[in-house]
């Protein structure tokens, strides 16, 4: 077999027809990891809230992104305030959020990534305690473009908690493009 | 014969050999030839724990430092070598703790700690900083007297653009609450599994 020196894709010894399958052009994965773009371009997003917010007791509050901290970017989505992000081109994402939740010792602390206002698509919950509590999740999933995402929190603590603006840490909310499903 | 992907690399093919062309669309042409955008080696790095921590005071947040050489290696615990000299800063005899950018980029970063038996309450909170100072990722493990002692594994995962020489730590903090904790080892956990405390960083993309 030969192999193209600039590309990797392989072409058979006994004739200039491309090979299918892993390593060759006619592998999606293998066009879409060759190509200079993709590594130079991907598309990724990291939106930090720059202040605290205050989650009322007992109800699914979407966190406001609409004031974005330092260290933030976004590089192939669509911010609509106040928390909606919409995926542009469709394809496999991981993506992840986090929050610090007040200190209070009642109640369970919940969060979710919820896509299209109707699916929740990764969820992670735990007992409070003392100190104050964070919650953290990360998943992957196929994304169409035009897709949205929220990043949701509850708490059942009895009382308004505020949900703390802690850094580049809290709450933080990012979704990296992976690749493309065929 | 052109290359399938041709709109990438330009390269053709003589249709009649498999040699590659030389000239004007052709690997050997400088102008078309482009370079690989992923460095080289790719930027990568995973460390686990083989010596479990105790984390005691309370409020005084503890680096993580990995693979130390009281338990190195080939150990014959099914504890694979991760220090691949790449992007986790690690030396024989005093361990690592930092997973060093070698290039500009975007990078995906995570942790699995687990922790210790404990039937008192207390709150841990452990999290990735970046070069000494930002918390870029946090997360919480909770034990009270009520649930009873339960050892736990928790994970934290982001993503983060980093500049060449940028470095991610694993810090851990009994925040509050009594009685001690421990960072565990993949043999420390429930259930036999070999899933205990890990750090690792991949490069994404980029520089942007």
């Amino acid at each position: 077999m030969a192999n193209c020196g600039c590309c990797g894709c392989v072409f058979s010894d006994s004739n200039t027809a491309l090979i299918g399958g892993s390593g060759s052009s006619d592998d999606a994965f293998a066009y879409q990891i060759i190509d200079p773009t993709f590594y130079a371009n991907r598309y990724a997003l990291r939106r930090q809230k720059s202040a605290l917010q205050s989650i009322p007791n007992n109800a699914l509050t979407a966190i406001d992104f609409t004031t974005a901290a330092a260290g933030s970017f976004n590089r192939g989505f669509t911010f609509t305030a106040p928390s909606t992000f919409v995926i542009l081109t469709s394809g496999i994402y991981i993506f992840g959020a986090s929050v610090n939740f007040e200190t209070n010792v009642t109640g369970t602390r919940y969060i979710d990534v919820l896509k299209n206002g109707t699916t929740i698509m990764d969820a992670n919950e735990s007992n409070s305690n003392i100190g104050s509590h964070s919650v953290s999740l990360s998943s992957t999933d196929k994304f169409l473009s035009n897709d949205t995402l929220q990043f949701r929190v509850l708490q059942n603590s009895g009382i308004a908690l505020n949900a703390e603006f802690a850094g580049e840490s809290s709450p933080v909310f990012w979704a990296v493009y992976i690749g493309k499903f065929v | 014969m052109t290359c399938r992907c041709n709109a990438l690399c330009n390269c053709f093919i003589i249709s009649s050999t498999t040699t590659i062309a030389e000239g004007n669309g052709s690997q050997y042409n400088p102008w078309n030839f482009r370079p690989s955008p992923v460095p080289n080696p790719r930027p990568f790095g995973y460390a686990d724990l083989t010596n479990s921590i105790t984390i005691t005071p309370a409020g005084t947040p503890v680096v993580i430092r990995w693979n130390r050489s009281s338990d190195i290696i080939g150990n014959g615990n099914n504890c694979a070598v991760h220090s691949d000299g790449n992007m986790f800063e690690y030396d024989a005899s005093n361990g690592g703790t930092k997973m060093v950018a070698p290039v500009d980029g975007l990078y995906l970063v995570g942790t699995t700690i687990g922790h210790s038996t404990s039937s008192a309450d207390l709150t841990d909170n452990f999290f990735l900083r970046k070069n000494g100072v930002t918390t870029i990722c946090q997360t919480s493990y909770v034990s009270n007297a009520t649930a009873g002692a339960v050892n736990q594994l928790d994970s934290i995962t982001t993503i983060q653009d980093l500049n060449a020489g940028d470095y991610i730590e694993v810090v851990v903090v009994r925040s509050n609450g009594a009685g001690n904790f421990s960072v565990l080892t993949y043999t420390s956990v429930d259930f036999g599994g070999f899933a205990g405390s890990s750090f690792w960083a991949n490069w994404l993309g980029g520089p942007f």
